[in-house]
């Protein structure tokens, strides 16, 4: 009874995705099909990593507007820049390389957020724009494809008929879940966002904290660019424009707090499938992509009405 | 008079003029060097610029500068601009017409502003109800006016032709002067509008707003929550109602930019107005803002949307690519916000 209660909200997130489901199943039967539930999967792998990052910097008490400008600067560096032979050596040399821009950037947002005291909203907004700016200057207008089959399994192959995206994405789960639960930069993530006044009093580096998570949710966009990337087998600076909202919705549904300090990796996963079973709805009852922005917009005010975390009377 | 309180009159001035003016006229300064004096300060850009602050980043600041100073922020202003643009180019490309173009102007004015009014009055109603971050509110409320405007749009952009009263707002002036050129051997005279429609509306929506901040219960109200949000509801504001007022201000601003940007282009597409919200509220820091609220006020904002435009147009005069454009508006609004916050500091 206790454990229920406890449980309560991630169980009724659970419940709302078994209800979408089965709906979906029956209104259209293919729907249940294993290619079709793999295929789900695979769709909201990508938004669920990005979404895990970004919930890194929620818990802290901020936001990161710069993934999707992440994804593509470093897919853009690799098609351009870090791909310079096809060996197998060259690709690790190139994913290493964009796991280290990646990083930067995150230091870059978590620079200005805790040395600089700005709002976390804008200076992941300043940072996305100078990304992408990078993203077209180092392009010169070209478009990079036709990668190694060695990079292209990263995001297309599939181990034992499973894609590779959502191993990577259950790999990634697994490990910020135990760095959240199990190691004290995880405890600490959790204090910095609830109190960051006490968490500084009880002798916690906030600024540290906080630069480690903006710095790893940089990281998991370079990864999710790098598996985007291999996916799609083309690198331009346009894509991933509208993974910061979707991971935000995701988020927001899967229970994490806008105020920092409440919500699990678990919920992310929920959330992300929920948000993936809603698109992929929208697209099985034929509605006008353009419709799926708005969705995710109406989901985000929803979620976050609902969370009685943040929803509480003002001030 | 001796010397001695002349120069404290002086000093007591100077102290009066916000430092952003000089920072403004910093920046005019160096374009201009680097541009060529006789290039950049001719007349016919220095209409320019004032033309690009009316129909862009200069009524919305208004907006960006309400919800700052109330201690929120409003990232739906760019996305209900595009909305409302996109309804006033639909109505009036409305053929054939049930109504006649008069009516049909009115109309159309008439429900791009409601549709601003509706947006900012659902931000206000979450916004003033509850303690959600104002951030993720209306970052939500800008993706539903987003796609809204792409709907309407249907993967084109709406040309609005011959309709001359409409273009009137964004493109007329009600004086001109003939400024001639010589080209080569050619002689060519150009009319240049200088006192703009756009930018009389904008300068009346500034004295406007400058009396409802100095003047009226609403504008104390806003300044008291800023400055201290508990101080304020103990001593009887109603902060529900005021933080309700600044955010459907705020969405009846950002429709009369949608307008007049419609109305300059006589086209509108989804994509006009988006992010156009960071241009504001880089604008009202500029202009003295600070994001902890209750600072500043409309004409140093107005000075900030200057100050916004006149580096939009500088970095086009100096042939910035547009990716560099992007890199350096990104680095502004950092560096600016970072000295906000650190003045806040002190």
């Amino acid at each position: 009874m206790q454990w229920i209660k406890k449980h309560l909200a991630t169980l009724s997130r659970l419940s709302i995705l078994l209800v979408m489901f089965l709906l979906l199943v029956i209104v259209s039967p293919s729907f249940g099909t294993m290619t079709n539930i793999l295929n789900v999967l695979r769709v909201s792998s990508l938004t669920l990593m990005v979404a895990t990052g970004i919930a890194l910097c929620m818990l802290v008490g901020g936001i990161d507007l710069s993934v999707g400008a992440t994804i593509a600067l470093t897919s853009i560096l690799f098609g351009s820049r870090f791909q310079l032979g096809h060996g197998i050596g060259d690709m690790v040399f190139g994913i290493a390389g964009i796991l280290v821009v990646s990083a930067l950037i995150g230091a870059c947002n978590g620079f200005c957020v805790a040395w600089l005291r700005i709002p976390p909203f804008l200076a992941t907004y300043g940072i996305q724009q100078i990304a992408r700016g990078l993203a077209y200057v180092l392009t010169n207008g070209l478009v990079y494809s036709n990668f190694t089959s060695t990079f292209q399994f990263i995001g297309g192959g599939r181990i034992l008929g499973i894609h590779t995206p959502i191993i990577f994405a259950a790999l990634l789960l697994l490990i910020v879940g135990l760095m959240l639960n199990k190691t004290t930069l995880g405890r600490r993530i959790y204090a910095v966002g609830s109190n960051r006044e006490a968490a500084r009093y009880s002798g916690i580096n906030v600024n540290a904290t906080l630069m480690m998570a903006y710095i790893l949710s940089g990281i998991i966009a370079g990864f999710a660019g790098i598996v985007y990337t291999s996916r799609l087998n083309c690198a331009e600076p346009t894509i991933g424009s509208e993974f910061a909202q979707e991971a935000i919705a995701a988020a927001a549904i899967g229970g994490i707090s806008f105020k920092g300090g409440h919500g699990n990796v678990f919920g992310v996963v929920v959330g992300a499938l929920i948000l993936t079973l809603i698109t992929n709805g929208m697209t099985l009852l034929s509605i006008d992509s353009n419709w799926q922005v708005g969705a995710t917009g109406v989901i985000i005010i929803l979620a976050v009405l609902i969370d009685r975390n943040t929803a509480k009377k003002k001030h | 008079m001796n010397a001695k309180s002349g120069r404290r009159r002086v000093q007591a001035v100077l102290k009066r003029v916000p430092m952003t003016l000089f920072l403004l006229l910093g920046i005019i300064l160096v374009f201009s060097l680097l541009t060529g004096p006789a290039k950049y300060l001719k007349l016919s850009n220095v209409m320019n610029v004032i033309n690009q602050c009316a129909s862009g980043v200069g009524i919305l600041a208004l907006g960006s500068f309400l919800a700052i100073c109330s201690t929120g922020v409003d990232l739906s202003l760019g996305g209900i601009a595009s909305l409302s643009g996109m309804l006033t180019a639909k109505l009036l490309s409305w053929a054939p017409a049930p109504i006649g173009p008069a009516l049909l102007l009115v109309l159309a004015i008439f429900v791009a502003l409601a549709a601003g009014a509706v947006m900012g009055s659902l931000n206000g109603l979450i916004l003033s109800r509850t303690n959600i971050p104002s951030f993720i509110i209306t970052l939500g409320v800008s993706k539903i006016c987003e796609t809204l405007s792409r709907v309407i749009a249907g993967g084109t952009t709406i040309r609005v032709n011959g309709h001359a009263a409409f273009e009137f707002i964004g493109s007329g002036s009600l004086l001109s002067v003939q400024q001639t050129t010589m080209k080569g051997a050619r002689v060519i005279t150009r009319s240049i509008g200088i006192l703009p429609v756009s930018v009389l509306i904008m300068l009346a929506l500034y004295v406007l707003f400058s009396l409802l901040m100095r003047r009226t219960p609403f504008g104390t109200y806003v300044y008291a929550i800023g400055g201290n949000y508990e101080a304020a509801e103990l001593s009887g504001i109603d902060t529900t109602r005021t933080r309700f007022r600044v955010f459907l201000l705020g969405g009846l601003l950002a429709a009369v930019t949608g307008i007049i940007m419609t109305s300059r282009l006589t086209a509108a597409s989804a994509a006009n107005g988006l992010g156009m919200e960071f241009d504001g509220i880089a604008a009202a820091v500029v202009g003295g803002a600070a994001m902890t609220g209750g600072r500043s006020t409309p004409w140093r904002t107005f000075i900030g949307a200057l100050t916004i435009s006149v580096l939009r147009n500088g970095f086009s005069m100096i042939e910035m690519l547009p990716a560099m454009q992007m890199i350096a508006i990104g680095l502004v609004l950092i560096i600016v916000v970072a000295i906000d916050a650190a003045r806040n500091r002190r």
